[in-house]
Formats: structure tokens, C-alpha cells, sequence
């Protein structure tokens, strides 16, 4: 009998994302869908306020990384006010960075520690009662203790130059409104272990290590899993080093080969198209060059590194040197090894982060330049889960009169489409039954990619996980909510 | 209003939504105006939701008081006993106040009073004020919070907040339904 699968929400990401598997009568994968079921309205939010607002205001697109949005927004913004990136104070600049490297390093810490691991640690099989945090901290409550430390620590870095937890005011067009005073500078760096930077590197290296293991324990499944060759996005810095903040677009393609070679972002639309397909909210981005079929690229870590040529600090390049030698130098397109880059990136922004905290112009006073207004401007950064383009026009009156987002969810569209397909035909073709464990594994697959469901449509949301059943005449066989 | 210092007793607020979805800011709301306040000795936070870290400042209280949006329920607000409790929310990037107090409790060994004021809301879509109703109700919780403060710094005793209930009700057949909490539900 036909039947059609459906998994909505997804849990252990944000938004609301749906996933429906169908199937032929006899019981084949026919089609196996991502869905985002939430309509985006922030773009037609934001219009006819004044342009000076959007750093704050694009906060309230989420939750997860308020930071990401503020800081592209802020880039956008630096250009409408005649203060390209390269202008900004080095204190500014600085600030920004420190801030963007403290929500990496609280970003992916969550989702290692306390989203990601319960399935490396239990095995996708496990009883969804103990693959949780709880479980972890139940059974590893070193781990879990060390994840709530980092992400803690990401959050500080947040609340010391971005001002508040939440709607922080730290960028502002042209620069940074407050710079870190010595006493702040200190307390990252002096405090007694577990609160200071040294500490977090160790832990951060550790993380490394405790993948490595599990590596070594299930090579096949972490090598195997979901895995499918792709092209790959993301920002580099102009001499091809990781750069979560600022650079040039970048685009590899399964192999290896440049499709982007460095171009400056401001023109990203002769670049990328964003294709509309009317079962889903949310748009399948395209490289233009490759047309809309073969022109899909995957975004977030695992792009990152396949697409940058060395990362800048010291352990992170030791690192990302064992993580590269074992596919030859060959891009990596094993979808779970994203979790294997987050770490590496999750060491790098450590790395990073003590580096800025080292500089005397973290602690400077010349806070803001200013420039020729302009009618509009493109930001972009690296977010934790991929890049993120804000682009904006403004009038003369100075309100917005049109924005443009691109998120990193979005960006990965097709690629969750695409592991979704592979877990489908894999685990649940032709099975007599649809388990706990073979839903897992499709959460497993999107997981990798950590995706903000509420970024992606421009909306926040509630994100439980509902599995819906249907045969051949969309007749409704069985349901599961998580 | 009263300036009671909260001198006795570790006390975190901490509210719960987003700013930016109308009524759903009601918990940042809250806790904004207890900032301009000036109460002393009050431990001050707001988040679009609860994380995991949280734990830890849950531990290091004697009082948490969790201020949410609610979509349904009881006006003008409730107050509830919050007690440990897996559930689902563990594997979200959200935890409710529940799973969060059982996380607190595993990691930390520590239970602190935790309880949640939930404000009744009206709308939830983009936008960044309060609903007239929404702020008369934020009123009258926050004149009922003032209260319990005073009875709490003055007893020592966390539990007082048992005596910080809400009016009685002129409930509507809506009013009357269960409540739905918005950012950490």
C-alpha cells in the first residue's frame, strides 16, 4: 500500500519544518520533502523604517543567533552610511569580531553539547527518553557541565560589547557604540578557571578530541551517513583564510574546483538566484552559473572548510590539517563530519577570541567614523550555521523601502531536501514499519546542519516534531508527535 | 511604589519572549520596568527563551520568578509553582521552565523556589507594542509582584510568593481555558 510519512516539527532545531516521505505501493520512496510551514513577514516589516534602526530591529528575527543578524545588518548599514568595512575604527572592527567569535562559540556549543551529542553518545537507536541533554548530563555530566561553561562564556562575550543579552546596541552604522573596558578585557582573561578564555580553548580542544574517538568507534556511520556530494559557499578572507566576519564569496564545487572566485558579495545577485517551489515557504538559493539544478551548494561548517585554504590561529590549523588530510584535500561532503568542523571552528573562534581580548584596541575610544550616504548596501557574515546576506535600499528620506534576506537555513534548503532523500531510500524504503530509531535518523540528517527554522521564515515559532503517515491517496495511515 | 531590597533572599526575574512579536514581550517588559525600578538586590534577565546555561544561574538563586506571555488562560495573569519535570523541550533550542529546573537539579544538585507569573497576551504577530488589554494586565501583575516583593524581603522565606495570587476573575468562556505559554511552553 502506498503511504506518505510525514515528521513535523523537527525538534532540536528552531522554526517549524515539517518533513513528508511518500510512498508507492510498494512501500518504495517516491518523494521525501523538508517543509518550512511558516509565512516570512520580516522583509515587509522593516520597510519605511529609518535605516538607522535595522541593527536592532533584524534581532527579532531569532533567538538563536540575534548577533548574526545584527552584525550583517550593521555591515549593510556601514555601506548605506558611506563606511565600507575596510574604513571602520580598528576598535570597531575589532568589537565587531569579538562579538560575532563569542556567538559562534556559544552557537555551536549548544549544538555539539547538547543537541548533537546525545545521538553521537547513545546511537541513533537509543531510547529517545536518555537522547537528550538530560542524558547527558546524567551520564556524562562533565560534558554537559562544559557545554553549559562555553555557551556561557559566548553569551558574556555577547553581553559585554553588545550591552544586553537580547537587542543588543553595540554596531551601529559606521562603527560600535562602546568598546570593552580593561575590567571587562580582564574578567575573560583573569578570571579563575573555568570562567576564563584558557580554559574554554582546552575544553574546546577537547571536544575535538572526544569526536575523534567516537570517529574511531563508528567510522562507518559517521563517513556514511547522509553523505552526498555537493557545492559548497561561503566567505573567505581576501588571502582564502577562514573568516567568519568579513571577506570575499567563495563557491567549490564537489571536487574541489572554484565556481566563485572571490567575489565581492555587493554584487551577490549576479551570482545567486533563489528559486520558488510552491510546496515549501522557504526559497532554494542557486549558484546562477550552474543553473537552478545543479547550482544548489551546501553553507555552515562544513562548507567552511572546504571551501577556505588554512584557518588563522595556531591549534585550529593543526586541526583542520588532520581534518583535511583524511579526504586527501578533498573537499568533505560527509554530512556528520559537519560536527567535526563546528568543533574545529567552535577551537578557532576560541583561539580568536583571545587574540581580540589581547589587543589594545579592543579597549580603544575611537568608536564611530562617518561617510557619504548611500541608497543601498549588502551585509553579509558568516553566521553559525552558514552564510547570511542582508541587503537593503533606502530612499532619501532615509526609510527602508526594500530588504532582501538570505539566510543560512535557506541556503542549505536543498542539501536538507537532499538528506532527507538519502536517510528516506536508506532506512525506510521497503520496511514493514516506520520505527523511533528510523525517524531519528531523519532528525539526525537535518540536525547535522543545525538549522534555524525561524531565520529561515522570517518568523519565530514554536518547533515540536510531528511524523504524519499517508498512502497513495493522501489518506493519513498513522502520526507521531515528539 | 515600593523600593523593598530584596537583601535577603537571592532573587532572579527573568523574562521570557520576544519584543518584537507584540504581547509576547510582555516577560522582557516586565523585567524592564523592574530595571527602571531600581529595586536593589533583584538579579535581572530577559531571552526569547530559556537556555541551557540558565542552569547555572537557576542554581546560584534561592527565587526564580519566570515572567511569560500567555496565549490563553486566566486574566489579568497566573502564578504557578514550577516543579522539575523532563520533557520534550530537552531536545529544542528551547527548555521550559520545568526541564530547565530538572536540568539545574542534575548538574548543580540544586533546587531553587522557581515559579512562573504568566501574563495574559492578546496578539503575537510582528510588531513591537503591547495590546492595550495586554498592558492593562502587565499592570496589574506588576502592581501584584511589587507586593509579593515586599512580603518576600521582609519574611526571608522564598516561599511567600505563595501568597502572590491573582484578582479574582470576571472570566469570559476564553478566560476560563487552560493556559498556553508562548516562549518557553
Amino acid at each position: 500500500m502506498a503511504r506518505k510519512i510525514t515528521i513535523e516539527p523537527v525538534t532540536r532545531v528552531e522554526g517549524h519544518g515539517k518533513v513528508t516521505i511518500h510512498l508507492d505501493d510498494e512501500g518504495r520512496v517516491s518523494q521525501a520533502r523538508f517543509h518550512v510551514v511558516e509565512f516570512r513577514g520580516f522583509e515587509r516589516f522593516v520597510q519605511g523604517r529609518p535605516y538607522w534602526e535595522i541593527p536592532v530591529l533584524v534581532q527579532r528575527l531569532c533567538g538563536i543567533c540575534p548577533v548574526s543578524h545584527h552584525l550583517a545588518g550593521a555591515k549593510a548599514m556601514d555601506i548605506i552610511a558611506g563606511v565600507p568595512p575596510e574604513k571602520l575604527t580598528p576598535t570597531a572592527e575589532k568589537i565587531r569580531r569579538l562579538m560575532h567569535y563569542g556567538q559562534m562559540l556559544q552557537s555551536h556549543a549548544l549544538h555539539f553539547f547538547h543537541l548533537a551529542s546525545p545521538d553521537l553518545l547513545f546511537g541513533f537507536d537509543a531510547d529517545p527518553a536518555v537522547r537528550n541533554i538530560i542524558g547527558v548530563a546524567k551520564f556524562h555530566r562533565e560534558l554537559a557541565a562544559q557545554g553549559v561553561i562555553l555557551r556561557k562564556f559566548g553569551q558574556e562575550i555577547i553581553k559585554a560589547t553588545a550591552g544586553k543579552r537580547i537587542h543588543g546596541t553595540g554596531a551601529i552604522p559606521g562603527g560600535v557604540n562602546k568598546s570593552l573596558t580593561p575590567e571587562e578585557r580582564d574578567y575573560f582573561l583573569k578570571s579563575p578557571a573555568p570562567y576564563n578564555i584558557d580554559t574554554v580553548i582546552d575544553w574546546a580542544q577537547e571536544a575535538i578530541e572526544l569526536f575523534k574517538k567516537l570517529h574511531q568507534e563508528n567510522k562507518d556511520v559517521l563517513d556514511n551517513f547522509a553523505a552526498f556530494p555537493s557545492n559548497h559557499l561561503s566567505l573567505v578572507r581576501k588571502d582564502g583564510a577562514l573568516d567568519f566576519y568579513h571577506g570575499v564569496l567563495r563557491a567549490v564545487d564537489a571536487e574541489g574546483r572554484k565556481i566563485l572566485n572571490d567575489v565581492d558579495y555587493q554584487d551577490y545577485l549576479k551570482y545567486i538566484g533563489e528559486e520558488v517551489r510552491p510546496w515549501s515557504y522557504m526559497k532554494f538559493p542557486y549558484l546562477k552559473k550552474l543553473g537552478k539544478e545543479k547550482g544548489w551548494y551546501r553553507v555552515g561548517p562544513i562548507a567552511r572548510l572546504n571551501t577556505c585554504d588554512y584557518i588563522p590561529s595556531p591549534r585550529a590549523q593543526q586541526e583542520f590539517e588532520i581534518y583535511k588530510a583524511y579526504t586527501g584535500g578533498k573537499p568533505n561532503n560527509m554530512t556528520l563530519h559537519s560536527h567535526w568542523a563546528r568543533l574545529i571552528e567552535l577551537l578557532h573562534a576560541a583561539e580568536v577570541i583571545k587574540d581580540l581580548l589581547n589587543d589594545p584596541a579592543i579597549t580603544g575610544s575611537k568608536l564611530v567614523k562617518k561617510g557619504k550616504k548611500q541608497l543601498e548596501g549588502v551585509g553579509l557574515v558568516e553566521a553559525p550555521r552558514g552564510t547570511l546576506f542582508h541587503h537593503y535600499r533606502i530612499n532619501k528620506d532615509d526609510q527602508v523601502t526594500m530588504a532582501n534576506l538570505i539566510v543560512s537555513t535557506t541556503n542549505n534548503n536543498e542539501a536538507y531536501n537532499q538528506a532527507v532523500r538519502w536517510v528516506a531510500d536508506k532506512y525506510i524504503s521497503e520496511k514493514p514499519e516506520i520505527t523511533e530509531g528510523m525517524l531519528n535518523r531523519v532528525e539526525v540528517a537535518i540536525r547535522a546542519y543545525d538549522p534555524c527554522l525561524s531565520c529561515a521564515t522570517h518568523a519565530l515559532g514554536q518547533m515540536p516534531l510531528e511524523v504524519d503517515l499517508y498512502d497513495a491517496k493522501g489518506q493519513l495511515i498513522d502520526s507521531k508527535r515528539k | 511604589m515600593s523600593k523593598g531590597e530584596a537583601r535577603d533572599i537571592k532573587i532572579l526575574v527573568f523574562g521570557l519572549g520576544n519584543p518584537g512579536r507584540q504581547d509576547d514581550g510582555l516577560g522582557p517588559a516586565f523585567t524592564s520596568r523592574l530595571e527602571k525600578a531600581k529595586i536593589p538586590g533583584l538579579t535581572l534577565e530577559a531571552d526569547y527563551q530559556l537556555q541551557v546555561e540558565d542552569a547555572l544561574l537557576f542554581s546560584e538563586q534561592q527565587l526564580v520568578v519566570v515572567v511569560d506571555a500567555l496565549r490563553s488562560g486566566r486574566k489579568p495573569f497566573i502564578v504557578k509553582r514550577i516543579e522539575p519535570a523532563e520533557d520534550s523541550s530537552f531536545t529544542t533550542h528551547h527548555l521550559s521552565p520545568e526541564a530547565l529546573l530538572y536540568l539545574t537539579q542534575i548538574l548543580y544538585e540544586r533546587k531553587p523556589e522557581v515559579w512562573l507569573l504568566g501574563i495574559r497576551g492578546y496578539k503575537f504577530s510582528l510588531g513591537e507594542k503591547l495590546s492595550p488589554k495586554a498592558r492593562a494586565n502587565f499592570d496589574q501583575a506588576y502592581k501584584c509582584f511589587i507586593k509579593f516583593l515586599k512580603i518576600v524581603t521582609t519574611s526571608g522565606l522564598a516561599s511567600a510568593i505563595i501568597d502572590f495570587q491573582s484578582p479574582p476573575l470576571s472570566r469570559g468562556k476564553k478566560d476560563g481555558a487552560k493556559e498556553k505559554r508562548t516562549a518557553g511552553a
